[in-house]
């Protein structure tokens, strides 16, 4: 009690030097906090997103973009395969399940997707309130489009042909079913039987294709060599998601990487203000400290001193981090849908940075503690040189 | 009796060598010498601040001089009290907290702090931060340190320099009042006005 008594009352007499220090503190600690939970939800959310797709097959073009269009549905497809190759790849022996995607459409941006009942399976997408469509036209909204287009069940809408800024088709869709919130790209889809698509498109019964196919695998040995198989061919191209979301986590790496190491510098400079600012406090005190040493005090109540000057600014740092952190957190949750719900670090981050930040303290106590067991207290204790 | 014998010290350049001192208990004296002589040096070596270069050092029983580092800050914390011209305290203890840890890092459970306040006219001071505090309460809260733990051996370092007669009288009563009758008081001071206050004076050269 006695050490936060004279380190409560030092703050007060001189409040400039720990007051910036805990701003440090706090900064460099909310944004690695921030840096670690995205990096992680971003990681998540790519896997999540793909979970259960073991393979995806196309129209030839670029795997990244296969998997983009068809998973995550941010891009364009790269082609529509032809009839009959739904049915040809899902009587293969290898497939477990097969789903076809259609789609071309949308509404008001939002994309509007062809495809089956077992996508909402595959996707673990549940309804909020009215049932999964059963005919053309009839359709079920993610939560973001029924919130921010306003359309509960029963209400009408029609679509737009192609990317923002084609032309309106005439037939109208019907609401049957909302998506609970799900966290992901599924919030903001329409989906739609896959015969919405072809009849939206006036495609004649023989022509009737899928754009892509989602595929689940029987076994493990299928997943190594399915891919190669549908390769080989030549006719399709097959991407697998887990290979391709690496891909893409590889390249946005750097930019990571950048943030991490600016996190990392102002990390170092608050722990090297840390240990100035009790390099400084030993300095001042080297009086104060042999006097102690004098009246009998014990090496470790100086060290004691230091110490916990240091774990009461890195206890400030955090308790001023902790809603810096939730605040920048909940202000990125709503830049950026792959971040919605993304909430407060878990206490195993804050636990980790709690131990690293402990241990900063430890060590930047040790140097000046060291220096003030080696004062010599008969050329401090003396009024001149005598 | 406290008794030294061929006592030496060196600084970097120059060699001080100290007469040798035989004092009986309840003796004060007071060390004279013009600047640079080694009195504070002479005072620390006494008290156990500083280990002398030849020579022996020997209060009441203990051979001061022999003793290994841990013994000798164990001996020193029990029995020496040290006053300064300047008095340094723990800038952010009030002097009651002070004396507290004082008292705890030396291991004394009696605490008659109060009374001894009282008696040096600083009681009500207690509970002040050592920055309010006029020159001559802080001279005053340095005795109570000095001699809150009744020292057996009491160095004064010029504590007399800045008072005028009166003061630098009564300061001396004071710490000679509270002195064990035992115990061994030594000074060293420029200050001609107070020597004859002491039973023995120490001229060094």
């Amino acid at each position: 009690m006695i050490h936060l008594r004279m380190i409560w009352r030092s703050w007060i007499d001189k409040p400039a030097s720990p007051f910036i220090i805990i701003l440090l503190v706090a900064l460099s600690v909310s944004l690695s906090a921030v840096i670690r939970h995205v990096d992680h939800k971003v990681e998540a959310y790519w896997k999540k997103q793909s979970s259960g797709v073991d393979v995806v097959v196309g129209a030839k073009g670029s795997p990244v973009q296969l998997i983009l269009a068809n998973i995550f549905h941010a891009d364009a497809p790269t082609g529509n395969l032809k009839p009959g190759d739904f049915e040809s790849l899902r009587s293969n022996k290898k497939v477990k399940r097969a789903i076809p995607l259609a789609y071309g459409d949308r509404y008001e941006g939002y994309r509007i997707l062809g495809t089956n009942q077992e996508w909402f399976s595959l996707m673990g997408a549940e309804l909020t309130e009215g049932a999964f469509p059963q005919k053309a036209y009839q359709c079920v909204v993610g939560s973001d489009v029924a919130s921010i287009k306003k359309l509960p069940v029963g209400s009408t809408f029609t679509g737009s042909h192609g990317e923002v800024g084609g032309h309106d088709h005439n037939h109208e869709y019907t609401v049957v079913g909302i998506l609970k919130k799900h966290g992901d790209v599924t919030d903001r889809l329409v989906i739609t039987p896959i015969q919405t698509v072809w009849e939206e498109h006036h495609t004649p019964q023989d022509q009737r294709a899928a754009t892509a196919v989602l595929i689940e695998l029987k076994t493990a040995m299928a997943k190594l060599t399915f891919p190669r198989e549908i390769n080989g061919k030549g006719e399709w191209m097959a991407a697998v998601p887990a290979i391709e979301v690496s891909k893409l986590l590889s390249l946005t790496g750097d930019v990571s990487l950048l943030t991490k190491v600016l996190a990392g510098v102002l990390s170092g400079v608050s722990a090297l203000m840390l240990f100035l600012l009790l390099l400084e406090r030993s300095e001042a005190k080297r009086k104060e400290q042999a006097l102690f040493r004098f009246e009998g005090a014990p090496s470790i109540f100086t060290f004691a001193t230091l110490f916990w000057e240091g774990f009461l600014l890195l206890l400030f740092g955090l308790l001023l981090a902790y809603p810096l952190t939730i605040w920048s957190t909940f202000q990125l949750a709503g830049y950026h849908s792959m971040l919605s719900g993304l909430g407060s670090p878990d206490a195993y981050t804050w636990g980790v940075i709690f131990v690293v930040g402990v241990t900063s303290v430890l060590f930047s106590s040790l140097i000046p503690w060291i220096r003030t067991t080696r004062v010599n207290l008969s050329e401090t204790l003396r009024n001149e040189l005598d | 009796m406290l008794r030294t014998k061929g006592l030496t010290y060196a600084y970097q350049d120059k060699e001080l060598l100290f007469p040798d001192l035989a004092l009986k208990p309840g003796e004060k004296a007071v060390i004279r010498g013009k600047s640079g002589s080694g009195k504070t040096t002479l005072l620390h070596i006494l008290g156990g601040l500083l280990k002398p270069m030849a020579g022996e050092v020997q209060v009441d029983t203990v051979s001061v001089s022999e003793l290994p580092k841990g013994e000798l800050e164990k001996w020193r914390k029990q029995n020496v009290g040290l006053v300064l011209q300047q008095p340094i305290f723990p800038k952010y203890l009030t002097f009651k907290e002070h004396v507290a840890l004082l008292l705890k890092h030396k291991g004394i459970k009696e605490n008659h702090m109060t009374e001894l306040a009282e008696e040096l006219g600083v009681a009500q001071k207690l509970n002040s931060l050592p920055g309010t505090l006029s020159g001559g309460e802080r001279q005053r809260m340095a005795l109570l340190n000095a001699l809150i733990h009744k020292p057996s051996v009491l160095l004064i370092d010029e504590a007399t320099a800045n008072l005028d007669d009166e003061n630098a009288s009564a300061l001396l009563q004071l710490i000679f009042n509270h002195m064990p009758p035992e115990g061994y008081v030594l000074m060293a001071s420029h200050d001609a006005r107070v020597r004859e206050m002491f039973n023995l004076q120490i001229a060094l050269a």
